[in-house]
Protein backbone atom coordinates (compact mmCIF):
# COMPACT_ATOMS: atom_id res chain seq x y z
CA UNK A 1 0.00 0.00 0.00
CA UNK A 2 2.53 2.74 1.05
CA UNK A 3 5.81 1.79 -1.04
CA UNK A 4 9.43 3.11 0.41
CA UNK A 5 10.45 5.37 -2.97
CA UNK A 6 14.05 6.21 -1.74
CA UNK A 7 16.05 6.09 1.47
CA UNK A 8 17.03 8.94 3.02
CA UNK A 9 14.79 12.37 3.05
CA UNK A 10 11.28 9.41 2.42
CA UNK A 11 9.74 9.54 -0.02
CA UNK A 12 6.52 7.06 0.22
CA UNK A 13 4.79 5.81 -2.76
CA UNK A 14 0.85 5.74 -2.03
CA UNK A 15 -0.92 3.86 -4.29
CA UNK A 16 -4.40 3.72 -4.04
CA UNK A 17 -6.90 1.02 -4.86
CA UNK A 18 -10.33 1.33 -5.98
CA UNK A 19 -11.91 2.77 -2.76
CA UNK A 20 -15.83 2.50 -2.06
CA UNK A 21 -18.30 3.59 0.12
CA UNK A 22 -18.10 0.64 2.40
CA UNK A 23 -16.09 -0.44 5.54
CA UNK A 24 -13.05 -1.90 3.53
CA UNK A 25 -12.80 1.40 1.79
CA UNK A 26 -12.87 3.02 5.36
CA UNK A 27 -10.05 0.72 6.71
CA UNK A 28 -7.98 1.42 4.24
CA UNK A 29 -8.33 5.51 4.55
CA UNK A 30 -7.69 4.21 7.96
CA UNK A 31 -4.43 2.57 7.49
CA UNK A 32 -2.88 4.99 5.47
CA UNK A 33 -4.26 8.01 7.77
CA UNK A 34 -2.13 5.98 10.46
CA UNK A 35 0.65 5.63 8.59
CA UNK A 36 1.02 9.22 7.29
CA UNK A 37 -0.08 11.07 10.54
CA UNK A 38 2.51 8.71 12.31
CA UNK A 39 5.66 9.65 10.35
CA UNK A 40 4.89 13.38 8.75
CA UNK A 41 8.63 14.00 8.69
CA UNK A 42 8.60 12.30 4.98
CA UNK A 43 7.13 12.87 2.20
CA UNK A 44 4.34 11.23 0.25
CA UNK A 45 3.06 10.89 -3.62
CA UNK A 46 -0.60 9.98 -3.93
CA UNK A 47 -0.31 7.77 -6.99
CA UNK A 48 -4.03 7.42 -8.94
CA UNK A 49 -2.40 4.63 -11.71
CA UNK A 50 -4.43 1.47 -9.92
CA UNK A 51 -7.76 3.58 -8.70
CA UNK A 52 -10.69 2.64 -10.72
CA UNK A 53 -12.95 4.26 -8.28
CA UNK A 54 -12.89 6.69 -5.30
CA UNK A 55 -15.52 7.05 -2.50
CA UNK A 56 -16.77 11.10 -1.45
CA UNK A 57 -14.81 9.64 1.67
CA UNK A 58 -11.92 8.64 0.44
CA UNK A 59 -12.07 12.40 -1.54
CA UNK A 60 -12.15 14.14 2.22
CA UNK A 61 -9.26 11.61 3.97
CA UNK A 62 -6.60 11.89 0.96
CA UNK A 63 -7.64 15.79 0.91
CA UNK A 64 -7.25 16.13 4.72
CA UNK A 65 -4.10 14.14 4.65
CA UNK A 66 -2.47 16.37 2.29
CA UNK A 67 -3.70 19.44 3.87
CA UNK A 68 -2.40 17.61 7.59
CA UNK A 69 1.32 17.10 5.52
CA UNK A 70 1.39 20.47 4.29
CA UNK A 71 0.66 22.38 7.76
CA UNK A 72 3.15 20.08 9.26
CA UNK A 73 5.40 21.32 7.15
CA UNK A 74 4.35 24.83 7.16
CA UNK A 75 4.88 24.12 11.51
CA UNK A 76 8.46 22.69 10.80
CA UNK A 77 9.51 25.54 8.14
CA UNK A 78 9.02 27.97 10.67
CA UNK A 79 10.46 26.53 13.49
CA UNK A 80 14.06 25.86 11.98
CA UNK A 81 14.02 28.17 8.73
CA UNK A 82 12.82 31.36 9.62
CA UNK A 83 9.64 31.25 7.27
CA UNK A 84 11.37 30.49 4.21
CA UNK A 85 10.68 27.91 2.25
CA UNK A 86 12.80 24.39 2.11
CA UNK A 87 14.31 23.43 -1.38
CA UNK A 88 11.89 20.15 -1.31
CA UNK A 89 9.47 21.66 0.56
CA UNK A 90 7.06 20.65 -3.00
CA UNK A 91 7.75 17.71 -2.68
CA UNK A 92 6.11 17.37 0.72
CA UNK A 93 2.73 15.76 -0.91
CA UNK A 94 2.13 15.27 -4.37
CA UNK A 95 -0.37 13.38 -6.23
CA UNK A 96 0.96 11.24 -9.36
CA UNK A 97 -1.46 11.99 -12.13
CA UNK A 98 0.36 10.06 -14.90
CA UNK A 99 -1.58 7.05 -15.40
CA UNK A 100 -4.35 8.40 -13.71
CA UNK A 101 -8.28 6.85 -15.68
CA UNK A 102 -9.85 9.34 -17.29
CA UNK A 103 -13.11 8.90 -14.91
CA UNK A 104 -11.01 9.83 -11.70
CA UNK A 105 -9.46 12.88 -13.11
CA UNK A 106 -13.39 14.19 -14.36
CA UNK A 107 -14.39 13.42 -10.99
CA UNK A 108 -11.64 15.35 -9.10
CA UNK A 109 -12.06 18.30 -11.29
CA UNK A 110 -15.43 18.06 -11.39
CA UNK A 111 -15.95 18.12 -7.41
CA UNK A 112 -13.25 20.94 -7.05
CA UNK A 113 -10.33 18.70 -5.30
CA UNK A 114 -7.82 20.43 -7.27
CA UNK A 115 -8.97 24.03 -6.70
CA UNK A 116 -7.47 23.35 -3.15
CA UNK A 117 -5.16 20.77 -3.70
CA UNK A 118 -3.21 20.94 -6.82
CA UNK A 119 -4.57 23.66 -9.36
CA UNK A 120 -2.57 23.30 -11.80
CA UNK A 121 -4.38 19.67 -12.33
CA UNK A 122 -7.77 21.85 -13.25
CA UNK A 123 -9.61 23.90 -11.62
CA UNK A 124 -13.69 23.73 -11.59
CA UNK A 125 -14.79 27.75 -12.39
CA UNK A 126 -18.13 26.90 -11.15
CA UNK A 127 -18.13 28.12 -7.42
CA UNK A 128 -21.56 26.50 -6.93
CA UNK A 129 -20.34 22.91 -7.48
CA UNK A 130 -21.21 20.15 -5.08
CA UNK A 131 -17.90 18.80 -4.22
CA UNK A 132 -14.79 19.21 -2.11
CA UNK A 133 -13.83 22.05 0.15
CA UNK A 134 -11.89 22.85 2.93
CA UNK A 135 -13.27 25.05 6.03
CA UNK A 136 -11.71 27.61 8.16
CA UNK A 137 -9.94 26.85 10.98
CA UNK A 138 -12.78 29.00 13.25
CA UNK A 139 -16.25 28.03 12.48
CA UNK A 140 -18.32 30.78 10.12
CA UNK A 141 -21.68 29.72 11.08
CA UNK A 142 -23.84 31.66 8.95
CA UNK A 143 -21.23 30.99 6.06
CA UNK A 144 -21.54 27.32 6.10
CA UNK A 145 -25.71 28.04 5.81
CA UNK A 146 -25.97 30.65 3.67
CA UNK A 147 -23.28 28.17 1.40
CA UNK A 148 -25.30 25.43 1.68
CA UNK A 149 -28.68 26.80 1.23
CA UNK A 150 -27.84 28.92 -1.55
CA UNK A 151 -25.01 27.49 -3.60
CA UNK A 152 -25.02 23.78 -2.51
CA UNK A 153 -29.22 23.05 -2.33
CA UNK A 154 -30.71 24.98 -4.75
CA UNK A 155 -33.96 24.35 -6.32
CA UNK A 156 -31.78 24.16 -9.75
CA UNK A 157 -29.67 21.51 -8.58
CA UNK A 158 -31.98 19.11 -6.31
CA UNK A 159 -35.58 18.81 -5.99
CA UNK A 160 -36.40 19.03 -2.34
CA UNK A 161 -39.46 20.68 -0.07
CA UNK A 162 -38.49 23.22 1.92
CA UNK A 163 -38.99 21.44 5.44
CA UNK A 164 -36.59 18.57 3.61
CA UNK A 165 -34.08 21.02 2.87
CA UNK A 166 -33.82 22.95 5.74
CA UNK A 167 -33.15 19.83 7.66
CA UNK A 168 -30.80 18.79 5.87
CA UNK A 169 -29.46 21.82 6.35
CA UNK A 170 -29.59 21.78 9.96
CA UNK A 171 -28.19 18.51 10.25
CA UNK A 172 -25.57 19.26 8.15
CA UNK A 173 -24.63 22.13 10.03
CA UNK A 174 -24.36 20.01 13.38
CA UNK A 175 -22.16 17.56 11.72
CA UNK A 176 -19.71 20.61 11.49
CA UNK A 177 -20.29 21.61 14.76
CA UNK A 178 -18.98 18.64 15.97
CA UNK A 179 -16.08 18.82 13.82
CA UNK A 180 -15.27 22.25 15.20
CA UNK A 181 -15.89 20.94 19.09
CA UNK A 182 -14.22 17.57 19.67
CA UNK A 183 -12.34 17.26 16.32
CA UNK A 184 -10.22 20.87 16.26
CA UNK A 185 -9.66 21.32 20.09
CA UNK A 186 -5.96 22.29 20.75
CA UNK A 187 -5.99 22.52 16.85
CA UNK A 188 -2.12 22.86 16.94
CA UNK A 189 -1.11 22.82 13.03
CA UNK A 190 -4.52 25.31 11.96
CA UNK A 191 -5.93 22.60 9.69
CA UNK A 192 -9.14 23.01 7.99
CA UNK A 193 -12.25 20.81 8.30
CA UNK A 194 -12.79 19.01 5.04
CA UNK A 195 -16.02 18.22 3.35
CA UNK A 196 -16.71 16.32 0.16
CA UNK A 197 -19.83 15.95 -1.32
CA UNK A 198 -21.73 14.41 -3.86
CA UNK A 199 -25.27 14.11 -5.69
CA UNK A 200 -26.05 10.86 -7.35
CA UNK A 201 -28.57 11.88 -10.06
CA UNK A 202 -29.93 8.60 -11.14
CA UNK A 203 -30.88 7.39 -7.47
CA UNK A 204 -31.23 10.82 -6.28
CA UNK A 205 -29.34 10.31 -2.87
CA UNK A 206 -26.97 13.12 -1.69
CA UNK A 207 -23.98 12.52 0.41
CA UNK A 208 -21.42 13.77 2.30
CA UNK A 209 -18.17 13.46 4.24
CA UNK A 210 -16.90 15.42 7.07
CA UNK A 211 -13.63 15.06 7.78
CA UNK A 212 -11.36 17.00 10.41
CA UNK A 213 -7.91 15.42 11.65
CA UNK A 214 -7.78 16.81 15.25
CA UNK A 215 -7.46 14.59 17.95
CA UNK A 216 -10.58 12.13 17.09
CA UNK A 217 -13.22 10.75 19.42
CA UNK A 218 -11.78 8.49 21.69
CA UNK A 219 -8.79 10.77 22.90
CA UNK A 220 -11.12 13.77 23.81
CA UNK A 221 -13.71 11.31 25.53
CA UNK A 222 -10.54 10.02 27.37
CA UNK A 223 -9.20 13.15 28.30
CA UNK A 224 -12.49 14.42 29.89
CA UNK A 225 -14.27 11.48 31.26
CA UNK A 226 -11.18 9.45 32.23
CA UNK A 227 -12.64 6.21 30.71
CA UNK A 228 -10.25 3.80 30.15
CA UNK A 229 -11.82 1.44 27.50
CA UNK A 230 -11.57 2.89 24.13
CA UNK A 231 -14.56 1.30 22.85
CA UNK A 232 -16.91 2.55 25.82
CA UNK A 233 -14.91 6.10 25.05
CA UNK A 234 -16.42 6.04 21.30
CA UNK A 235 -19.93 4.60 22.30
CA UNK A 236 -19.94 7.21 25.44
CA UNK A 237 -19.26 9.75 22.61
CA UNK A 238 -22.75 8.85 21.03
CA UNK A 239 -25.07 8.84 23.13
CA UNK A 240 -27.40 11.36 23.46
CA UNK A 241 -26.79 14.10 25.93
CA UNK A 242 -23.11 13.75 26.28
CA UNK A 243 -20.34 16.24 25.14
CA UNK A 244 -16.84 16.83 25.82
CA UNK A 245 -17.53 20.51 26.10
CA UNK A 246 -15.70 22.30 24.89
CA UNK A 247 -15.99 25.84 24.61
CA UNK A 248 -16.50 28.15 28.11
CA UNK A 249 -19.88 27.58 29.47
CA UNK A 250 -19.77 24.18 31.31
CA UNK A 251 -22.57 24.01 32.62
CA UNK A 252 -24.91 24.30 29.32
CA UNK A 253 -26.47 21.27 28.27
CA UNK A 254 -25.36 19.66 24.79
CA UNK A 255 -24.06 16.45 23.59
CA UNK A 256 -27.32 16.36 20.71
CA UNK A 257 -25.59 16.12 17.67
CA UNK A 258 -25.75 12.58 16.96
CA UNK A 259 -28.51 12.20 18.79
CA UNK A 260 -30.25 14.89 15.83
CA UNK A 261 -28.18 13.32 12.96
CA UNK A 262 -29.48 10.02 14.28
CA UNK A 263 -33.09 10.78 14.50
CA UNK A 264 -32.86 12.55 10.96
CA UNK A 265 -30.99 9.62 8.75
CA UNK A 266 -33.95 6.92 10.42
CA UNK A 267 -36.65 9.07 9.38
CA UNK A 268 -35.22 9.48 5.80
CA UNK A 269 -33.88 6.30 5.52
CA UNK A 270 -30.38 7.14 4.76
CA UNK A 271 -27.02 6.11 6.03
CA UNK A 272 -24.67 7.62 8.80
CA UNK A 273 -21.07 6.00 9.26
CA UNK A 274 -19.11 7.72 12.46
CA UNK A 275 -15.44 7.03 12.56
CA UNK A 276 -12.54 7.56 14.47
CA UNK A 277 -9.43 5.78 15.88
CA UNK A 278 -10.24 2.16 15.11
CA UNK A 279 -13.79 2.09 15.51
CA UNK A 280 -16.49 2.56 13.20
CA UNK A 281 -20.09 3.31 14.06
CA UNK A 282 -23.10 2.72 11.72
CA UNK A 283 -26.61 3.20 12.03
CA UNK A 284 -28.98 -0.01 11.72
CA UNK A 285 -32.53 0.12 10.56
CA UNK A 286 -33.71 0.74 14.12
CA UNK A 287 -31.65 3.62 14.10
CA UNK A 288 -29.75 2.67 16.64
CA UNK A 289 -25.76 2.93 16.18
CA UNK A 290 -23.82 -0.83 15.50
CA UNK A 291 -20.12 -0.14 16.56
CA UNK A 292 -17.39 -2.30 15.32
CA UNK A 293 -13.65 -2.30 15.18
CA UNK A 294 -12.00 -1.70 12.07
CA UNK A 295 -8.24 -2.37 10.92
CA UNK A 296 -5.87 0.71 11.09
CA UNK A 297 -6.78 3.93 13.05
CA UNK A 298 -8.13 6.93 11.74
CA UNK A 299 -6.85 9.89 12.95
CA UNK A 300 -9.16 12.11 13.12
CA UNK A 301 -13.02 11.87 12.89
CA UNK A 302 -15.31 11.29 9.79
CA UNK A 303 -18.47 11.51 9.70
CA UNK A 304 -20.13 10.42 6.81
CA UNK A 305 -24.16 10.68 5.36
CA UNK A 306 -26.61 9.53 2.77
CA UNK A 307 -29.84 11.35 2.14
CA UNK A 308 -32.29 10.31 0.27
CA UNK A 309 -33.71 13.20 -1.92
CA UNK A 310 -36.98 11.02 -4.08
CA UNK A 311 -40.10 12.58 -3.35
CA UNK A 312 -40.96 9.81 -1.18
CA UNK A 313 -38.97 11.07 1.46
CA UNK A 314 -40.02 14.95 1.74
CA UNK A 315 -43.18 13.23 2.69
CA UNK A 316 -42.31 10.76 4.70
CA UNK A 317 -40.37 13.25 6.82
CA UNK A 318 -42.74 15.73 6.98
CA UNK A 319 -45.41 13.21 8.30
CA UNK A 320 -42.66 11.07 10.77
CA UNK A 321 -40.43 14.41 12.14
CA UNK A 322 -43.81 15.27 13.75
CA UNK A 323 -44.14 13.42 17.94
CA UNK A 324 -40.74 11.54 17.75
CA UNK A 325 -39.93 12.83 20.30
CA UNK A 326 -41.09 13.93 24.03
CA UNK A 327 -43.31 17.03 23.71
CA UNK A 328 -42.67 20.14 25.94
CA UNK A 329 -44.15 22.87 23.71
CA UNK B 1 -49.18 41.18 30.47
CA UNK B 2 -47.02 39.80 27.55
CA UNK B 3 -44.31 40.37 25.95
CA UNK B 4 -43.07 38.95 22.08
CA UNK B 5 -39.73 38.93 20.84
CA UNK B 6 -38.75 38.90 17.48
CA UNK B 7 -35.85 36.24 17.17
CA UNK B 8 -34.97 36.94 13.34
CA UNK B 9 -34.19 40.84 14.87
CA UNK B 10 -31.14 39.00 16.84
CA UNK B 11 -30.65 36.31 14.44
CA UNK B 12 -31.24 36.44 11.02
CA UNK B 13 -32.74 33.77 9.65
CA UNK B 14 -30.35 30.96 10.93
CA UNK B 15 -30.85 30.33 14.64
CA UNK B 16 -28.42 27.70 14.85
CA UNK B 17 -25.39 28.97 16.60
CA UNK B 18 -24.31 29.01 20.63
CA UNK B 19 -23.74 32.68 20.54
CA UNK B 20 -27.00 33.77 19.25
CA UNK B 21 -28.47 31.69 21.22
CA UNK B 22 -27.01 33.22 24.41
CA UNK B 23 -28.02 36.77 22.85
CA UNK B 24 -31.96 35.36 22.83
CA UNK B 25 -31.26 34.22 26.16
CA UNK B 26 -30.30 37.09 27.64
CA UNK B 27 -33.24 38.80 25.90
CA UNK B 28 -35.61 36.47 27.93
CA UNK B 29 -33.97 36.96 31.52
CA UNK B 30 -34.40 40.84 30.63
CA UNK B 31 -38.21 40.44 30.34
CA UNK B 32 -38.74 37.39 32.45
CA UNK B 33 -39.91 38.81 35.31
CA UNK B 34 -41.62 42.15 34.11
CA UNK B 35 -44.13 39.76 32.06
CA UNK B 36 -46.40 36.91 32.57
CA UNK B 37 -46.07 35.74 29.15
CA UNK B 38 -43.14 35.71 26.75
CA UNK B 39 -43.85 34.52 22.92
CA UNK B 40 -40.85 33.97 20.96
CA UNK B 41 -41.76 34.88 17.36
CA UNK B 42 -39.54 32.71 14.60
CA UNK B 43 -41.41 34.33 11.58
CA UNK B 44 -38.82 34.15 9.16
CA UNK B 45 -36.50 31.93 10.55
CA UNK B 46 -35.47 29.06 8.44
CA UNK B 47 -32.66 26.91 9.78
CA UNK B 48 -32.44 25.87 12.97
CA UNK B 49 -29.37 23.88 15.51
CA UNK B 50 -29.62 22.02 18.34
CA UNK B 51 -26.43 24.92 19.87
CA UNK B 52 -28.81 27.90 19.35
CA UNK B 53 -32.01 26.08 21.79
CA UNK B 54 -29.27 24.85 23.76
CA UNK B 55 -28.27 28.82 24.79
CA UNK B 56 -31.24 29.97 24.61
CA UNK B 57 -33.83 27.87 25.81
CA UNK B 58 -31.78 24.37 27.40
CA UNK B 59 -30.01 26.54 29.74
CA UNK B 60 -32.89 28.40 31.39
CA UNK B 61 -33.78 25.27 33.06
CA UNK B 62 -31.04 25.41 35.09
CA UNK B 63 -32.92 28.32 37.25
CA UNK B 64 -36.33 27.33 36.72
CA UNK B 65 -38.65 23.97 36.47
CA UNK B 66 -40.06 22.90 33.18
CA UNK B 67 -43.51 23.85 34.29
CA UNK B 68 -42.29 27.37 35.00
CA UNK B 69 -41.24 27.55 31.18
CA UNK B 70 -43.88 26.03 29.76
CA UNK B 71 -46.36 28.94 31.53
CA UNK B 72 -44.06 31.34 30.48
CA UNK B 73 -42.94 31.18 26.86
CA UNK B 74 -44.74 30.28 23.94
CA UNK B 75 -42.96 29.99 20.49
CA UNK B 76 -44.63 31.26 17.76
CA UNK B 77 -44.32 30.60 14.01
CA UNK B 78 -41.38 27.98 14.34
CA UNK B 79 -41.38 24.75 11.88
CA UNK B 80 -41.86 21.29 12.41
CA UNK B 81 -38.22 20.79 12.43
CA UNK B 82 -37.20 24.11 14.96
CA UNK B 83 -40.21 22.42 17.12
CA UNK B 84 -38.52 18.56 16.91
CA UNK B 85 -34.99 20.10 18.15
CA UNK B 86 -36.61 22.60 20.92
CA UNK B 87 -38.19 19.32 22.37
CA UNK B 88 -35.10 17.09 22.03
CA UNK B 89 -32.88 20.18 23.44
CA UNK B 90 -35.18 20.45 26.51
CA UNK B 91 -35.90 16.91 27.21
CA UNK B 92 -32.03 16.71 27.21
CA UNK B 93 -31.65 19.03 29.25
CA UNK B 94 -33.99 18.17 31.98
CA UNK B 95 -32.17 14.96 32.46
CA UNK B 96 -28.54 17.19 32.21
CA UNK B 97 -29.81 19.17 35.07
CA UNK B 98 -31.77 16.22 36.99
CA UNK B 99 -28.41 14.44 36.91
CA UNK B 100 -26.10 17.61 37.47
CA UNK B 101 -28.54 19.46 40.20
CA UNK B 102 -31.09 17.57 41.10
CA UNK B 103 -33.37 20.57 40.46
CA UNK B 104 -35.89 19.10 38.61
CA UNK B 105 -37.33 16.09 40.01
CA UNK B 106 -40.57 15.11 37.79
CA UNK B 107 -40.29 12.94 36.14
CA UNK B 108 -40.12 12.95 31.81
CA UNK B 109 -43.81 11.31 31.39
CA UNK B 110 -45.23 13.77 34.18
CA UNK B 111 -44.31 16.81 32.53
CA UNK B 112 -44.93 15.79 29.08
CA UNK B 113 -48.07 17.55 27.00
CA UNK B 114 -49.77 17.37 23.65
CA UNK B 115 -48.91 20.93 22.01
Amino acid sequence: MVRKWKMSKTLYKVFLPPIRDEKAGIEYLSKISEAIVSSPEHDFMFDFSRCSTLSYNAIAVIGGLGDFLKKYEDSVRKSTGFGLPRFDSLRKVTFNIDKMPQSIMTKLQSLGFWNYVKPEHGISVNNDYIGYRQHAVVIQDHEIVNHLEKHWLTSEKLSLSDALRDAIISSIYEIFVNAYGHGLKGNELSQSVISCGEFDQTKQILCLSVFDLGGGIVKSVQDYTGIKDKQAAFEWALTVGNSTRTDSEPDMPRGLGFGVLQDFVRINEGTLKVCSDNFIAELDTNGNYKVSKIQGSLAGTLVSITINCRKKYHYQFQSEQKGNSETFF
Amino acid sequence: MAIEIIIKSIVGSNAISMNTGRQVRERIREEWDLHEKITLNFEGVKIYASPFFNASVGSLLKDNSIENLQAKLEFKLISDHGKNLLNLVIGNAIKFYNDTEGKTTDSLDKIKKDF
